[in-house]
């Protein structure tokens, strides 16, 4: 026994001991970063004094998995803090215009050759020069075999070759007439690199270490973390005020709103509806809205039914009470929407008037279509989203309403878009939204949703659309595409393939010791655009 | 023992070839990633087919899961299909995150158990025990998330003495252990007070007495130590089922664990993540488990291992 007990004691002290020393590796393997987030993170009178020192941003999408190569990864969390650091060509304004920043102008020669003038007298903020060299590295490395392994590459199908005209021309070559071009060199993942930085710290290195040209300079990353951005001095649109920032990944909305009510943070990303009324009430911030550039809508598979019909269609969109369901439940944030577009994307129709809320129309219609009460209906849903399935259960009581037996059947977000929508087995309807895909134009949602057998459309199929698609993605004439686009809106109207619901918005949490901050549409913080209150 | 060890081994081969072709194959049941990844952009059939052929995802399934597990016997899990990052980093960044956790919060559980459980114990019956035994119910009653919330509430929003969630500082542990410690404190303090009541009735604890030993050296020395046994394999078990066990309190605290990763990486389908997590999670599991089980026999030499 004597000998069971010694090592019962052992065993103790050995578990006692790792735990000692684990807890040993916690002190170190974070202490990098606790003077800057441990400082900030404490009282609001410590957050006010060190408040000239680092910005805190409470980030909602969480860590981007360790990789800030920009073409390497495809994730709304990248594009929230990376386009600080590495600069695109272009770029969309908040109000979803397309601007130069590293191009300072563009044109199509011809309709398969676009020249660029870029920006003189740049340089990235490791002191590497910023000039067509470094254009034609980025872009080959998208379109080369390393590129080909990533999401960015299906955006740069028509890109043949790049070339330098001179020190600040760059000449692309497309394979095919591609009038998107221009607006995909404003994605993060086009971002400009060095090309001597990369070749000599390798790749491995870059994407812990990423340089570019932006107004800021990553300095310190805690996978799963956080990261930090100090001022690039040198940045050619003149140095930023704020001197550091930090990007805590928050991604559960309770402790982003509890990081501003502690005053830890100065900004908070994606406040719910929710919980809108409690950041109002909050001493020293206030709350901002961003009208967001995603569309939540229903969209109608017509192969099932009774929804096969125009009218069977329209039934079910003059039954939803839309602008309900913007107050009621989302608590009047969300705006109301004609089509599944908000104004900024191109191809956008104001002339579409929207279906209005008349129960008695949609009765008539059913009547017309033959569809009788009682008359099943299944409404797919991403069951994670515990905000749509409220909104899932108002339009089932809706259309309920005006005699439809709607099933509510929720799923797994990934499982409802990648097997049951593209294979037709996601009900009579499902959820959908659409954020402009990154360029903002129409044509990424209607090659993906309406053109003939393509990937989320499995049942819909108008040879009139096709061939408006095909002349639109043909020219780079954008009147005539905008016509396209116009007459493509009216026809989807008139079928009523959807049912457009909201735009929805974005809600931040904003100190009041934080000046120019325009809450953004697109997630991105253009940090270099904000000062401090005191300054 | 020798023998034992030898078999053991075996099946935990087994038990990991196991795991690696369940996962490896329920994954891919679910959906393409190449659909999930360029679902933001424009999914286009073509795009989605030439990705999914520049990642290899278009090539028979035995032979992806036999360069999975060649790749797999030469220590590389591959990389990540969202981030290119390689399994292996991401899992062990994650793990560390996630073992801290753990560990400062069995520790936390011991701490508060162990006095509590000795005292029940001596005072069995009486409102002490009956008090303590409230308290251990408690414990394990709260919700976790719940507890932790309210944590948050009280120490970083109001009292502003802690980070209200992160991985910042060493202050950021201290809210998820206690939230993780009080819940294992209330299960070992049942344990520490049925197994010291146990003990105390042996006839070498009436030894001890008789010999005239002090009574606390009869419980800390003669007693606690035999009542420990049973606590020290909950330990051990635990610690390897925390592991993928913490995600709520993960979540909460936005602790960079495992749980958050692998949870992310099945949202994603990102397939080396899930097939690289599960094994190396399901090798801790079946380790920690061997580690309990030697340290059972040898603690106890009443129990012998037979192969």
């Amino acid at each position: 026994m004597l000998i069971g007990r010694r090592l019962a004691s052992a065993a103790l002290i050995a578990v006692l001991g790792l735990a000692t020393a684990c807890g040993g590796a916690a002190t170190t393997s974070t202490s990098t970063s606790a003077s800057s987030s441990g400082t900030a993170a404490s009282a609001p009178a410590a957050a006010a004094a060190n408040a000239n020192k680092t910005l805190m941003i409470a980030d909602s999408y969480g860590d981007p998995t360790g990789n800030w190569d920009p073409m390497e990864t495809s994730l709304i969390a990248t594009e929230e803090v990376l386009p600080n650091v590495v600069q695109s060509l272009t770029t969309f304004s908040t109000t979803g215009q397309l601007q130069p920043l590293l191009a300072t102008s563009w044109s199509y020669t011809n309709p398969t050759t676009v020249v660029m003038k870029l920006r003189q007298g740049v340089k990235f903020s490791n002191g590497e020069p910023f000039n067509a060299a470094a254009v034609v590295y980025t872009y080959n490395r998208i379109i080369g075999p390393a590129g080909k392994k990533f999401p960015v590459a299906s955006s740069f199908t028509s890109l043949a070759s790049v070339k330098a005209i001179d020190n600040y021309t760059v000449q692309f070559n497309l394979n095919r007439v591609d009038p998107l071009f221009i607006r995909r060199t404003s994605g993060y993942q086009t971002g400009i690199v060095p090309p001597q930085y990369m070749q000599s710290k390798g790749e491995a290195y870059y994407q812990k270490h990423p340089v570019g040209t932006g107004p800021y300079v990553m300095t310190n990353y805690v996978e799963g973390s956080s990261v930090t951005l100090q001022a690039n001095p040198n940045y050619w649109g003149g140095a930023p005020n704020i001197k550091k920032v930090e990007f805590q990944f928050l991604p559960n909305a309770t402790s982003r709103v509890s990081a501003a009510e502690a005053g830890s943070v100065q900004l908070a990303q994606m406040i719910p509806p929710s919980q809108a009324a409690a950041i109002k009430g909050l001493s020293g911030y206030t709350l901002q809205v961003a009208k967001t550039f995603t569309v939540y809508f229903v969209r109608i598979d017509v192969k099932h039914a009774p929804l096969t019909t125009d009218i069977a269609r329209q039934a079910v969109n003059y039954a939803i009470n839309k602008q309900q369901i913007i107050s009621k439940i989302l608590n009047g944030y969300g705006a109301m929407v004609n089509t599944v577009f908000v104004p900024q994307t191109f191809g956008y129709t104001q002339s579409i008037q929207p279906y209005p809320y008349d129960p008695a129309k949609a009765k008539q219609l059913m009547a017309q279509a033959g569809i009788k009460p009682g008359t099943p209906l299944t409404f797919e849903y991403d069951g994670s989203n515990t905000q749509f399935a409220e909104v899932a259960q108002a339009i089932a009581d809706y259309l309920n309403a005006v005699g439809f037996n709607v099933k509510l059947q929720p799923e797994d977000f990934q499982t409802l878009y990648t097997n049951l929508v593209p294979k037709s087995n996601a009900g009579n309807m499902y959820e959908f939204f659409w954020g402009g895909g990154g360029s903002l134009d129409e044509d990424g949602l209607a090659v993906s949703s309406w053109q003939t057998g393509q990937y989320w459309n499995p049942s819909y199929s108008n040879p009139q659309i096709d061939a408006l698609i095909k002349d639109e993605e043909n020219t780079v004439n954008q009147q005539q595409r905008l016509a396209d686009f116009t007459k493509i809106n009216q026809i989807i109207h008139t079928a009523a393939l959807d049912i457009p619901l909201y735009q929805t918005d974005d809600l931040w949490a904003v100190s009041n010791q934080v000046k120019g901050f325009v809450p953004p549409p697109d997630e991105q913080v253009r940090l270099q655009t904000l000062s401090w209150a005191s300054q | 023992m020798g023998r034992y060890l030898f078999q053991r081994l075996i099946a935990t081969i087994v038990v990991l070839l196991g795991i690696s072709l369940i996962v490896f194959f329920v994954i891919r049941i679910t959906g393409n990633p190449v659909e999930a990844m360029l679902a933001g952009t424009t999914p286009t059939k073509q795009a989605i087919a030439a990705l999914t052929h520049a990642m290899g995802l278009d090539k028979p399934l035995p032979v992806q899961y036999w360069v999975f597990l060649t790749n797999m016997l030469h220590g590389n899990f591959g990389n990540s299909l969202y981030s290119g990052e390689p399994v292996f980093n991401l899992i062990r960044v994650r793990l560390v995150a996630t073992a801290m956790l753990a560990v400062a919060g069995l520790l936390i559980g011991v701490v508060i158990s162990v006095p509590l459980g000795v005292t029940a114990a001596l005072h069995k019956g009486s409102a002490t025990d009956v008090g303590v035994r409230a308290l251990s119910l408690l414990g394990i009653s709260f919700p976790s998330f719940w507890l932790g919330i309210m944590l948050v509430l009280i120490f970083a929003v109001k009292i502003h003495a802690l980070p209200v969630a992160g991985y910042s500082s060493w202050k950021s542990i201290i809210l998820p252990a206690v939230t993780l410690g009080v819940g294992q404190a209330g299960i070992m303090t049942g344990l520490v007070r049925s197994n010291l009541i146990d003990v105390m009735n042996e006839q070498y604890i009436q030894t001890a007495r008789a010999k005239g030993l002090r009574a606390t050296a009869v419980v800390y020395v003669h007693g606690l130590r035999n009542a420990m046994l049973p606590v020290i394999t909950y330990l051990g078990l635990s610690l390897g089922a925390l592991l993928g066990g913490v995600v709520i309190i993960e979540q909460v605290f936005a602790w960079p664990g495992i749980g958050q990763l692998m949870i992310n990486a099945i949202d994603q389908r990102d397939y080396p993540v899930v097939q690289g997590g599960a094994v190396i999670l399901a090798l801790f599991i079946v380790l920690s488990n061997l580690a309990v089980e030697l340290c059972y026999t040898l603690i106890d030499p009443r129990i012998k291992i037979s192969s």
